[in-house]
């Protein structure tokens, strides 16, 4: 580092100190404190009340990055043994680390008190859109129209929470299928945003390398920090999920044991979390608070569908949507089928869905072995959202066998277009059928998917039935979940 | 009562058709078997699989045959089975024998390790008490994790390593298959989730704890990835029998997120572990006074490995504010590195340099570590997480006080007598807890008489409660 490098990232120090001492100390500092006593006096001041709150506070302006479990306790012990002429020595050694890791020296830092965060790491910097994305994009928009609340991202170097550039915020707010990441989708205003008794909304399931600071801040730092809960399909489906997705699901579960509250996408999701917090009292614990806000059945905002065929189908059209996974059970839907050609039955299967490229070799393959027997079956990749309305809209009824769902977007987005289901009698798409349109199977019984497929394809009453109770389906919009997830963040801590 | 139904298609037509008297010859018998078994279920599927293919099926290849012998009946499906077998891989596996009706106790790990874990130790013990029961047969696993192979006994006890398993791999039609450690090889646990799914067996497996689902961030890479196939294994399984009320409540809370998959999961029941003692015998003494003691000092025992999860640094912190507070004693750690323990080292070697009377030891032989207990004035083992905390026990066990948590099994552990519980992720709690030990003969002497009032004469009671469980 060059002199004047230095004179820069100590400089940046000395900001970031004035700018949480007011919230450490009553006493007010004289203006020409230098770096070296405004350091020594906080942490004299941390050390004769170390509580957990203001430690991480301090480890976090002196780091100019969020401080690991390790250094808040490693300085809170520092602390204590120190005398209050090493005090200050204490904490540089126990941040010594994150300080390591934050590589923009010349930090400064706002704080934000009584303020809600919301960490959209992802959405900010990516342009895939399914599941938690879909979610996200669909709901954010709201939040910023009725809170406008300061939605962040973490710094490249993944050490604390920066605002959005323009373009990371379009990513999250302004939301169009098919947009195109921004040149530098990486480049962030250079100021620290540090929480202090604030709100922390995480509606993300973060990635592995954030989990460390986030479990810190959310035991330590006083923070109300909320989550929203999607599924715990890595550990209850462990079997069909490759260790690594399991691995880091279980750290995941690391932040949710010190988080506040869990807002859950279904009820059966509610269960799921409940069901951890329930284990944590052996290691004496209470973990977060579970509620439960289900997802909408409606379509996201802004899809303009694909104009109508002009000319008819020739045979109904039986849809499924979902990635290409086991867990899915495209094979069930496929062996169903087959039992009804074999009956003389005539109808289409189409098959939307990516993943990874063996698995959707293999079930390619398959699909080619039927289609050289004259059956009606495809597999569409690829597919954008207008041409998926489109689907949802032609088909007699979409079938949706899935052996484990935290919600199942596709029923509730084929409800949503009045299009009747086939899909599993438990977990969180039993939940969505309750409201009418649905037939209930059990996943593991082909012979019961067919008996489903076979009641719509030759009972058009049952059909027009099926219909008409999707159609009457209480209406419910992404505004109104929005709203409704709101309100769980803010609302429980009477 | 168990038997053995005989090896190969021989033993297919034994179990599947028992009315018949098997064929002369191979394709004879497989005749038989296309003929006679009609409409089979996921338990005839699996035990043809497991015997044809000489591999035991994982659950997508139970559930794929029966899609097959659905749509295009058994004889392509068992044609296909046979081919598998002369892949040249295959040619050197002998042919499998199916035993019906048998209790299989699946002690792989304990069986073939040097290494004497916590798991390991109940596994072992639960053979060794169980090895002359009726039907009981002890089974480890292939090289590859796909076969189940019978575990000779008297190499067992004796711990030796040639002959442990025998060569012919065994099947079970009906009985009991109960799994006495974890697993963490994948092809393992895919079978193993197979056999409770499909094989029509009574399945237990005992629940030590939860560890990595509900404290992975205490765990080394990789773990919680594994224990997740492991659970999903045990989520087929009939009953789990939990070593402690506190690793119930875990597999309890992971129990109620099944529902999900639309799966029950098994019953929960515990059956605790006894508080054994150990043996110290005289002849040790000397060497355990010699490595262990400082002068006259009297000695805090910590017994267990580095890891963050046992919370090391935390005894280290208290043991420091209590030196300067002039307290006079001297700390004995029992237990090797571990993941992340650098940490826990570094700070070590800091106050060895500074002079305070502080040891770590591992790899001490059993006599030793015994001795280490009834040399102590009192052990301390404020750890994060534990299924049971053995060490709370074996100190107990030893007649010794122990500081431990106040929550969980260590709590559970602690009611009867014999502990001071302190909250150890509180640094104060954990220094307040062994200051009270140090300045308080009296209640040294108070629970040390508690903690002797509770010893368990061996493992008895234990494997004969497990039994019952799991045979009525």
């Amino acid at each position: 580092m060059s002199e004047q490098e230095t004179a820069v990232a100590v400089g940046a120090l000395r900001q970031r100190l004035r700018a949480v001492a007011p919230h450490l100390t009553t006493e007010v500092l004289p203006d020409d404190l230098g770096v070296g006593a405004l350091l020594a006096r906080l942490a004299e001041d941390v050390a004769g009340d170390p509580s957990d709150d203001r430690v991480w506070l301090l480890c976090t302006a002196v780091a100019g990055g969020y401080p690991s479990q390790a250094e808040v306790i490693a300085v809170r012990r520092g602390l204590e043994l120190a005398s209050p002429a090493t005090a200050f020595s204490a904490v540089l050694a126990g941040v010594a680390r994150t300080a390591a890791e934050q590589r923009e020296g010349d930090v400064e830092a706002v704080v934000l008190v009584g303020a809600t965060l919301v960490d959209v790491e992802f959405c900010a910097k990516h342009v895939h859109n399914t599941g938690i994305q879909r979610v996200v994009r669909s709901t954010m928009p709201t939040w910023q129209e009725d809170h406008a609340p300061r939605f962040v991202a973490w710094s490249n170097d993944l050490t604390g929470y920066r605002d959005l550039s323009p373009s990371q915020r379009s990513l999250v707010l302004e939301w169009t299928s098919g947009a195109s990441l921004p040149e530098d989708p990486h480049e962030h205003p250079p100021v620290l945003v540090i929480p202090w008794k604030s709100t922390i909304v995480i509606p993300e399931v973060p990635s592995a390398l954030l989990l460390e600071r986030q479990s810190a801040y959310a035991r330590f730092s006083g923070n109300r920090v909320g989550l929203v809960g999607y599924d715990a399909i890595p550990i209850v489906s462990a079997d069909y999920m490759v260790n690594e997705e399991s691995d880091r699901f279980a750290h995941y579960l690391g932040l949710v044991k010190n988080s506040h509250v869990i807002s859950c996408i279904s009820e059966t999701t509610g269960k799921e979390f409940a069901g951890f917090a329930t284990s944590l009292s052996a290691q004496g614990l209470a973990g977060p608070s579970v509620v439960v806000a289900p997802l909408p059945v409606a379509l996201p905002p802004k899809v303009t569908e694909t104009a109508v065929a002009t000319t008819p189908r020739e045979r109904p059209l039986v849809l499924m949507v979902g990635s290409i996974e086991p867990r899915k059970n495209q094979q069930a839907v496929l062996s169903a089928s087959r039992l009804l050609w074999a009956e003389g039955l005539d109808f289409e299967v189409l098959i939307i869905g990516g993943g990874t490229a063996w698995l959707v070799a293999e079930l390619d393959k398959d699909i080619r072995a039927l289609q050289r027997e004259g059956r009606h079956v495809s597999l569409g990749r690829g597919v954008s959202d207008a041409d998926l309305a489109a689907a949802y809209r032609d088909a007699s009824f979409v079938v949706f066998p899935s052996l484990q769902e935290g919600y199942g977007l596709p029923v509730a987005e084929a409800l949503a277009k009045g299009t009747p289901v086939i899909t599993t009698k438990y977990g969180s798409t039993a939940e969505i059928a309750a409201a009418g349109g649905c037939l209930l199977i059990d996943p593991r019984d082909d012979d019961d998917i067919a008996r489903a497929m076979r009641d719509i394809l030759t009972d058009n009453d049952l059909r027009e039935k099926l219909v008409a109770e999707a159609l009457a389906r209480p209406t419910e919009t992404w505004a109104g979940y929005a709203r409704q997830l709101w309100a769980d963040f803010h609302e429980v801590s009477a | 009562m168990s038997a053995s139904l005989g090896t190969g298609t021989r033993g297919l037509v034994r179990a599947l058709a028992p009315q018949l008297t098997p064929a002369s010859t191979e394709a004879g018998r497989i005749r038989q078997l296309i003929d006679n078994v009609t409409s089979p279920g996921s338990r005839e599927i699996w035990l043809l699989f497991a015997v044809l293919s000489r591999t035991l099926p994982t659950g997508p290849d139970v559930d794929n045959a029966l899609r097959g012998v659905r749509h295009d009946g058994l004889a392509p499906f068992v044609r296909e089975l046979l081919a598998v077998r002369r892949k040249p891989a295959q040619w050197l596996v002998p042919e499998i024998e199916i035993i019906a009706e048998p209790v299989l106790l699946d002690v792989h790990d304990s069986a073939s390790s040097r290494l004497m874990t916590g798991v390991q130790r109940v596994a072992r013990s639960i053979a060794l008490e169980w090895i002359e029961r009726p039907g009981v047969i002890l089974v480890g696993w292939s090289t590859r994790g796909t076969q189940m192979l019978r575990i000779n006994t008297d190499a067992f006890v004796s711990r030796a390593r040639r002959g442990l398993f025998a060569r012919r791999p065994i099947v079970p039609w009906g009985g009991h298959f109960v799994l006495a450690e974890l697993v963490t090889e994948p092809e393992r646990s895919a079978r193993t989730q197979a056999i409770a799914d499909s094989a029509g067996v009574r399945s237990a497996f005992v629940a030590n704890d939860a560890i990595p689902l509900t404290t992975a961030e205490t765990t080394g890479a990789g773990m919680p990835g594994v224990f997740a196939k492991y659970l999903a294994a045990a989520s087929r399984f009939d009953v789990a029998a939990c070593i402690s009320q506190a690793a119930a409540v875990e597999y309890a809370g992971w129990r109620e997120m099944l529902g999900s998959a639309g799966l029950t999961g098994p019953q929960i029941a515990v059956v605790p572990l006894p508080l054994a003692a150990g043996n110290a015998p005289a002849e040790s003494e000397a060497e355990a006074r010699a490595l262990l003691l400082t002068g006259d000092l009297p000695m805090v025992l910590v017994v267990g490995s580095h890891e963050p999860r046992k919370n090391h640094q935390a005894v280290l912190h208290a043991a420091e504010v209590l030196w300067r507070e002039g307290h006079e004693f001297s700390l004995v750690f029992i237990g090797g590195n571990a993941w992340n323990s650098a940490e826990f080292a570094l700070r070590l070697d800091e106050l060895q340099q500074a002079g305070r009377p502080v040891a770590s030891h591992s790899g001490l032989s059993e006599p030793v570590l015994w001795w280490a207990y009834r040399l102590a004035a009192f052990s301390v083992f404020p750890s994060l997480n534990e299924g049971f905390g053995l060490p709370v026990a074996e100190s107990l066990a030893s007649g010794v006080p122990a500081v431990t948590s106040n929550f969980g099994s260590m709590r559970e552990i602690a009611q009867a007598g014999g502990c001071v519980l302190v909250d150890p992720r509180s640094d104060a709690s954990i220094a307040e807890g062994m200051r009270s030990l140090l300045t308080d003969s009296e209640l040294r002497v108070t629970l040390g008489a508690q903690a002797t009032a509770r010893i368990e004469p061996g493992w008895g009671r234990y494997a004969d409660e497990l039994w019952h469980l799991v045979l009525d």
